[in-house]
């Protein structure tokens, strides 16, 4: 079960994580500080910390999650730069559910530039579609009245943006 | 009397069609003011729990809803109640963007017609990269487009424009003139002492330097003065000690440096000069640093680089310790960028505009020379060239400025109660600022892991809620402010003036709201933590008590430095000036039209 991420080098240092669902996960300390959450709660419990439990996050997305950190766990020289928004603009393209999983964990995990990275996502999906699209897409329920709408629809004909 | 008759004649004549209500600024302010757009009815949609985003917490949907391009808006707002409440109007959509900390760069080029040689500013935002324009520069004589320099107080959002020289005529100017962003405006402000053209420029401290130039009688000047942007007048500093008119300047570790610049035919090194404003003193530039100056100059990383006035010439910096420039790594500046130039930076992107407005964008890297000792650094660039639109085939660049509103940072300890005021949103806050305090008070350790995730958790949901009330309060503000704002907003596209109006309401709300957010949290504190309070009131009493012998104490003094003053007036003070900015600023965006 414990599906180990660490790489061989003996030198980092290794934390233990556990889903929501109880699996237990072993991270390099420098990608999992990646997440503000996890390097606070290590600040604070020092070096004898057990296992970090994170209530909210369960195995399939923590497994992502941390798939991204340990890629950004470095600074990235400006060589590679291209090569990382290659990776990371496949890794962001995933299912919706999917998306939202990692989103939310991004979010409690406190992963400033991986938040970016999706929430950027979400506002891609959104560009470019039609208002009946995007209510399709995200399940948004449209709660205008027929004379909202019409009023919208004539400022929007006006625009000139 | 005139009028109105002429008008009457031409209202049969004119038939009223969407294209004029479109072009009529009143018009389209009683659209915006229409109910949809009642901020009233966010808080209100927002606390009946319709999510902004199904499956999201409303501060991670909002956060990708302000990423959403100006040119999508329009289908987006039609999508719901809330979205065109956050997107339907472009002042509101930037203020939130600035409060929610994204950046906003803007890059200004002053820019003319190649043939007739007419000035216009063109604006870039630099985030979707589409063009604005901004109102004409208020000038009573034809100015040549050469001469005047341009400075900007980085962060603020304003540009001044100094001197230059009417066309035709060799007379320099003493004009100076303010644009600020915010409320989109040009005003005159005080001239300088001495007219001039050609000279230098620079911002030091929020201070703006200038430094010789052309004079009237054509000699070159060796005066300099400065000028105080808060107080706006201008003082005479040390003269530069040589005649000179100034090609480019630059300010580096808090000095100004002006050059002459090669002149044809280069039989003599142009002079140089360095004034240091904590001693008002100038120096003569070194060697190295006035021969190789070539071109327009940036200061990236504190370092001082030079884009070559010849194409297609890769970039080149200067180095304090051998006195040198040497060309830095990557590739030279676009082909598409044809002179002239015109250079700025911001943070450490290096924007070139050059004819048509094609703007290259210079990406600069640092890497830490490995094997040299501490600070030397070695530079490359990556250009990303940002092609300008067909219609700007006519406009030759003269100076450029990048701007970029900051943020103010929202501490709203005090909004926190005070939004939270309805009676089960509040005590869900009362529990968890207990919560947090205990966890705080206990300093766990490993054993108490499980708290600590609690606490963590509800400091989370109490910043992501801080988000969420920053915008709630600020919406009530605007709605407080709306008709002030309305009207002078209305006023303003004749004559802009009374600004200081919905200040000064925004001012009187603030208080009023402070003072019941201080009551309201202190109501929190007495009632979360009576026992400990009653404890340092007593430890108080007590060393009041001439009889009282500190020796005796039990140490509970840690208890009653307790730290639970969330004294909200300071932020609340902060806020108050906030939301005029907010109404009056949110950038230039909305101000600007769309091109």
């Amino acid at each position: 079960m414990a599906s180990s991420t660490s790489g061989s080098s003996s030198s980092s240092k290794v934390v233990k994580i556990r889903s929501s669902d109880n699996e237990n996960f072993e991270v390099e300390e420098a990608a999992a500080a990646r997440s503000e959450t996890i390097k606070k709660l290590l600040e604070d419990v020092g070096d004898d910390a057990d296992v970090i439990p994170l209530p909210n996050v369960d195995a399939k997305t923590l497994v992502k999650v941390m798939e991204w950190c340990k890629k950004h766990m470095d600074d990235v020289d400006e060589l590679n730069k291209e090569e990382m928004k290659t990776w990371d603009a496949e890794f962001v393209d995933m299912d919706q559910s999917c998306l939202y999983n990692v989103l939310l964990a991004a979010n409690f995990l406190n992963i400033k530039e991986l938040l970016d990275q999706l929430t950027q996502k979400v506002a891609d999906m959104i560009k470019g579609k039609s208002p009946e699209e995007i209510r399709a897409t995200f399940n948004i329920k449209n709660d205008f009245t027929p004379e909202e709408e019409a009023e919208i629809r004539k400022q929007n004909a006006w625009a000139f943006e | 009397m005139q009028r109105v008759r002429l008008s009457s004649q031409q209202a049969p004549v004119h038939k009223l069609g969407d294209s004029q209500m479109t072009l009529s600024p009143k018009f389209r302010l009683a659209v915006i003011q229409s109910s949809l757009l009642n901020p009233a009815s966010e808080l209100e949609l927002s606390l009946r729990g319709e999510p902004l985003i199904p499956g999201l917490p409303d501060d991670v949907a909002l956060n990708c809803l302000l990423r959403i391009p100006v040119k999508s808006h329009g289908a987006c707002r039609a999508v719901c109640k809330r979205w065109h409440l956050i997107l339907g109007s472009k002042e509101r959509f930037f203020t939130r963007r600035r409060e929610l900390g994204f950046k906003d760069p803007w890059l200004f080029v002053f820019a003319f017609h190649k043939c007739t040689g007419k000035i216009q500013w063109q604006v870039l935002d630099l985030t979707q990269f589409s063009w604005h324009t901004i109102p004409l520069m208020p000038c009573k004589d034809k100015v040549c487009p050469h001469g005047f320099r341009c400075v900007s107080i980085p962060h603020e959002g304003t540009l001044f424009v100094c001197g230059g020289m009417v066309s035709d005529v060799d007379c320099p100017l003493d004009l100076v003139l303010k644009y600020e962003m915010q409320k989109n405006r040009w005003t005159v402000i005080n001239k300088m002492n001495t007219a001039r053209s050609f000279f230098a420029t620079g911002v030091i401290d929020g201070m703006i330097y200038v430094a010789g130039g052309n004079s009237t009688d054509l000699f070159e000047l060796d005066l300099a003065e400065v000028l105080d942007p808060v107080k706006g007048s201008w003082r005479p500093i040390a003269n530069m000690g040589t005649n000179m008119a100034s090609y480019d300047a630059a300010v580096l570790n808090g000095k100004l440096l002006v050059t002459e610049g090669w002149l044809w035919p280069f039989y003599v090194s142009p002079r140089g000069q360095v004034y240091d404003p904590r001693t008002d003193n100038w120096e003569s530039m070194s060697a190295g640093l006035r021969e190789g100056w070539t071109g327009s100059s940036v200061v990236v990383y504190g370092h001082l680089f030079v884009v070559s006035e010849l194409e297609r010439m890769k970039l080149k910096v200067y180095d304090t310790d051998t006195d040198s420039w040497e060309p830095i790594a990557g590739p030279p500046l676009p082909e598409q960028i044809c002179k002239p130039f015109a250079v700025n930076a911001c943070d450490c992107r290096i924007y070139v505009v050059g004819r048509n407005l094609h703007v290259a964008v210079g990406y600069i890297t640092r890497i830490n020379q490995k094997g040299t000792s501490d600070k030397k650094w070695s530079f490359s660039v990556q250009w990303h060239v940002i092609d300008a639109p067909d219609y700007f085939s006519d406009l030759t660049p003269s100076s450029s400025q990048v701007q970029q509103l900051s943020s103010k940072k929202l501490h709203m300890s005090g909004a926190v109660y005070l939004n939270y005021s309805a009676p089960s949103h509040w005590c869900r806050m009362v529990s968890h600022i207990v919560v947090v305090l205990v966890s705080h008070r206990l300093n766990v350790k490993s054993s108490a892991m499980i708290s600590q995730l609690v606490s963590h958790h509800v400091e989370f949901s109490i910043a992501n809620s801080r988000y969420k009330c920053a915008h709630l309060l600020k919406e009530h503000f605007q709605q407080k402010n709306q008709k002030a704002c309305a009207s002078e907003r209305d006023r303003e596209c004749e004559e802009e003036d009374d600004e200081e109006e919905p200040g000064g309401m925004g001012a009187v709300a603030a208080s009023v709201i402070a003072i019941a957010a201080a009551v309201l949290g202190w109501l929190t504190l007495e009632i979360a933590c009576k026992p400990c309070l009653e404890k340092g009131r007593q430890a108080i009493d007590r060393s009041l008590n001439p009889d009282y012998d500190p020796d005796d104490a039990d140490n509970i003094s840690s208890a009653i430095r307790a730290p639970l003053n969330p004294n909200p007036r300071p932020d609340f003070e902060d806020l108050g000036n906030d939301p005029k900015a907010a109404v009056v600023s949110s950038t230039s965006a909305d101000a600007i039209k769309a091109v």
